[in-house]
């Protein structure tokens, strides 16, 4: 029995495992017997459970069987059981999911999302491969988020489809403005990439939408300069929108734009 | 002579499954530990003597 204790074969699975022995006479054996037995295994004393980390039954029998098959049965749930995580990863993702809850109920979507750029170093994006409860939990938050934005780009990416040559000037900077808040929000998100890049291609071939962009991209950026100097090299660039496209949404919305910049200028 | 020697490997296994526990966790706190880890839960039921 010594030389079996020490079988390096099973050893070098079961520490892999949080290991538990239960006495069959004892009162948490029932509960737990009902929870995880599985009536299609065969039934025998000792009984084995394998249950993965959120409390799935991976496997379950009588662990009466030789060395190499209970060899093979471990590795082959170790495979299903995902990955191991760290105290402190532990801890970094129940403290940034708490923060993105409370920056969700706060309204800041773009501050929830940064967020979740600080746990990508553990695991993809809701997607990280374990069954951790802090991991899981992280997964749910992430994954809700992304759906959101997610919905957001799927109907920019219609209307862009839809676009025409006589679309209304309206619908086409109420359209770019969504894109441009998406993409300020979610950017850089691996599982949006796709759409973003697809986005950005058919922007890219059209030549009005093209300039939309970069024209409400300009209006965007005077909106945080501070000092006179950047404040007047803001107005300069808003005027050239203005004599280019002479009239329209985008020309009124940037002499609203100068009419605040001058305001901000005279009340310094 | 082939049946013994089955027999006799089948009881080795048995005797086998308790003594890789040799640091057995409560249930609880198996299973705490195995959600706040990502570890999975081996759990074998046997009786008190093994």
């Amino acid at each position: 029995m010594k030389r079996l204790n020490s079988s390096a074969e099973l050893k070098r699975y079961t520490s892999q495992f949080v290991t538990a022995k239960i006495e069959t006479d004892s009162e948490e054996w029932g509960p737990f017997h009902n929870e995880y037995r599985d009536d299609e295994s065969s039934f025998g004393i000792p009984y084995m459970y394998i249950v993965r980390s959120d409390g799935t039954r991976l496997w379950a029998g009588s662990a009466s069987m030789e060395i190499p098959e209970m060899g093979k049965i471990l590795h082959e749930k170790l495979g299903e059981s995902g990955s191991v995580i760290s105290a402190s990863q532990a801890k970094l993702l129940m403290t940034t999911k708490e923060k993105i809850e409370e920056l969700q109920e706060l309204g800041d979507i773009d501050g929830a999302v940064a967020q979740l750029r600080k746990v990508a170093k553990i695991g993809p994006i809701g997607e990280i491969p374990s069954f951790a409860k802090a991991a899981t939990e992280m997964n749910d938050v992430a994954s809700a988020l992304i759906s959101k934005g997610q919905e957001q780009l799927t109907d920019v990416l219609k209307k862009l489809e839809a676009v025409k040559a006589d679309s209304p000037e309206a619908d086409n900077v109420a359209m770019m403005s969504n894109f441009l808040d998406v993409t300020d929000t979610y950017y850089g998100l691996k599982p949006m990439k796709l759409d973003f890049m697809k986005a950005r291609k058919m922007i890219k071939e059209s030549d009005g939408l093209s300039a939309l962009q970069r024209d409400l991209k300009t209006i965007r950026g005077s909106e945080s300069v501070k000092s006179n100097s950047s404040i007047g090299k803001a107005i300069g660039k808003l005027e050239l929108i203005i004599e280019k496209r002479e009239s329209g949404k985008v020309v009124d919305i940037a002499n609203a734009r100068i009419a605040e910049l001058k305001e901000k200028l005279s009340s310094k | 002579m082939k049946r013994s020697l089955l027999f006799a490997s089948c009881a080795i296994a048995l005797m086998t499954v308790p003594s890789a526990f040799a640091q057995d966790s409560d249930l609880d706190q198996a299973k705490e530990m195995s959600s706040q880890s990502g570890r999975p839960m081996l759990a074998v039921a046997g009786e008190a003597a093994n």
